[in-house]
């Protein structure tokens, strides 16, 4: 899953593509460049962290267009806009959405260096998150039906005894389950369990 | 030479025919049409000349010429001669003045319509001088951090990359000399042209961000075009003007298709500039030609009605069509000057 984070340049002028390429890897940054919006939409799908340089003038599909439809498919990508002329509109309208910076052309290589690796520290602190809870979830997921059922009525706060009650079975057993199921997720202790069931998506109050 | 020859042997004519006549004759009075040739002569200073050597010459002609007349009678047809004469080098000298002050008008107008066109083109101008600007400083900034960060071992990064900035400067730079000579004031005397060589440069000025627009350029050109003779500038003027008017067109639209095309059938070369807009609407289509005439927000109206004047002046003809299936075509013809075309 922590493959090395890549820095993803979209603009329609090859040279500029061309440039920012030397530039990055100048410095070992991993990188990969698309001609255009739509080149970068059919490869996104697997494009799940990193950092992209995103040009705003593009013929079919502009900058702010993408931004816009990768947000749309929940991106968690970090987006640094990139224009020939300021256009302050257009740069309110793209940090609204969401964007890290907008950077105007010609920048110098301090002012984009420091801006990507900012968005690579905050994608690597994202990624982590997403880790650890793609973590809780396997976990969660690895718990029997029963032992399920034993945490929805934990974490809706239920003491052992009405759990066994409402599920018809021995205080006993349901103690076993519940010592399995913090063995199972790792939880330190009761609060921890709930934090995690929410954080996977488990809603306590139903 | 052949107008000097033709000058002299009309001054040899009138002369002889003056010295055949007695005195009493106003025999001087046809040098105004010596004088009169003034007209065909380049410069006014040759129309001085003429007017000169025609007052030598009545006075010669009143020592030479057979007696006849009382002296009076003789002074006054003398005087009268040299009146006329002069009469008439100023006249012409005015004549030609008024000439070459509107010829200067007309360059002056030509000059401010092609300011005019760059000018509706600055802003994608800018964006494209700026992009290799923006490269060059990326490339030489790679090389730098190359440097620090790998030493000697990046020499060839380092290398390549100063040499693809270098690159890019020349594509500035290119772009900015065209410009420059488009919206020079200087206009060239008439010489032998390759219309395709031409269209290739104007197509490099007017169509450079046609692609980022989305259009699809298609160039026609007629191999073995013969040459036509005409000024450069000019005609690089028309075409320019035509292709932005295309371009213009296009971009309300969703097909975006441009296509120039050039062919020849011995006596003319023709150029045909068609785009699939939405063609020009009736009501503008009958002044199309005319000055002032304009629906572009910042334009002035005269880009065609220039182009129109030019394409004239070189005893060509502009015109415009419908194209079948939605659009414009723009079409002129200019005289071939020569079949042989250029190697």
């Amino acid at each position: 899953m922590t493959t090395e984070p890549k820095i993803y340049i979209v603009d329609d002028d090859a040279t500029i593509r061309d440039s920012m390429r030397a530039l990055l890897e100048s410095v070992d940054l991993a990188v990969e460049t698309f001609p255009t919006a739509l080149d970068f939409l059919n490869s996104s799908e697997n494009i799940k962290t990193g950092c992209l340089l995103l040009d705003v003038q593009m013929p079919d599909m502009n900058g702010l267009e993408l931004q816009q439809r990768l947000i749309e498919q929940g991106t968690s990508l970090q987006i640094i806009i990139i224009t020939g002329h300021a256009d302050v509109p257009v740069a309110v309208k793209s940090l609204k959405a969401g964007a890290l910076d907008f950077i105007e052309k010609p920048f110098k290589d301090d002012v984009i260096l420091d801006c990507i690796h900012r968005a690579l520290e905050i994608d690597e602190k994202n990624s982590k998150e997403l880790q650890s809870l793609e973590e809780a979830k396997a976990r969660v997921e690895s718990l029997t039906i029963r032992e399920y059922q034993v945490l929805e009525k934990l974490i809706q706060g239920h003491p052992n005894k009405v759990v066994a009650f409402q599920l018809g079975i021995s205080i006993r057993t349901v103690e076993v389950h519940r010592a399995r199921i913090f063995n199972k997720t790792g939880a330190r202790n009761l609060a921890h369990l709930v934090r995690m069931a929410m954080d996977i998506g488990i809603d306590p109050s139903s | 030479m052949k107008l000097i020859a033709l000058s002299a042997t009309l001054a040899l004519v009138i002369f002889t025919f003056d010295l055949m006549l007695p005195l009493g004759v106003a025999g001087g009075a046809p040098y105004v049409a010596l004088v009169l040739m003034g007209v065909w002569y380049p410069n006014v200073k040759h129309l001085y000349i003429l007017g000169e050597v025609a007052t030598i010459l009545v006075i010669l002609g009143f020592f030479l010429s057979p007696p006849g007349g009382t002296l009076w009678v003789v002074l006054t047809n003398r005087g009268l001669s040299l009146f006329g004469i002069w009469i008439t080098v100023f006249l012409i000298s005015s004549w030609i003045k008024t000439q070459k002050e509107l010829r200067d008008r007309r360059a002056e107008l030509r000059h401010v319509s092609r300011l005019s066109d760059m000018g509706q083109m600055s802003t994608s101008l800018a964006h494209e001088i700026n992009q290799p600007l923006t490269a060059i400083g990326i490339y030489i900034q790679a090389a730098r951090r190359t440097l620090e960060n790998k030493g000697a071992e990046g020499h060839d990064k380092v290398y390549e990359n100063l040499e693809k900035a270098v690159s890019q400067a020349d594509r500035a730079s290119q772009l900015i000399s065209k410009l420059r000579s488009f919206i020079s004031k200087g206009e060239t005397e008439p010489a032998p042209l390759n219309i395709n060589t031409i269209i290739i440069e104007s197509r490099d000025l007017a169509l450079f961000d046609a692609e980022k627009r989305g259009i699809k350029v298609r160039s026609k050109l007629a191999r073995n075009l013969p040459l036509v003779l005409g000024d450069k500038v000019q005609i690089q003027q028309v075409i320019v003007n035509l292709l932005r008017n295309s371009h213009e067109a296009l971009m309300d639209v969703k097909l975006r298709e441009l296509t120039i095309s050039t062919s020849s059938d011995g006596e003319a070369v023709e150029v045909i500039v068609e785009d699939t807009g939405d063609g020009i609407s009736p009501e503008i289509l009958g002044n199309l030609f005319m000055p002032f005439n304009t629906t572009k927000a910042n334009g002035m109206g005269i880009g065609l009605s220039i182009c129109r004047t030019i394409i004239e002046e070189h005893e060509g003809k502009l015109w415009s069509e419908k194209r079948p299936g939605g659009g414009t075509k723009f079409y002129f013809t200019l005289p071939v000057f020569s079949d042989t075309p250029e190697p």
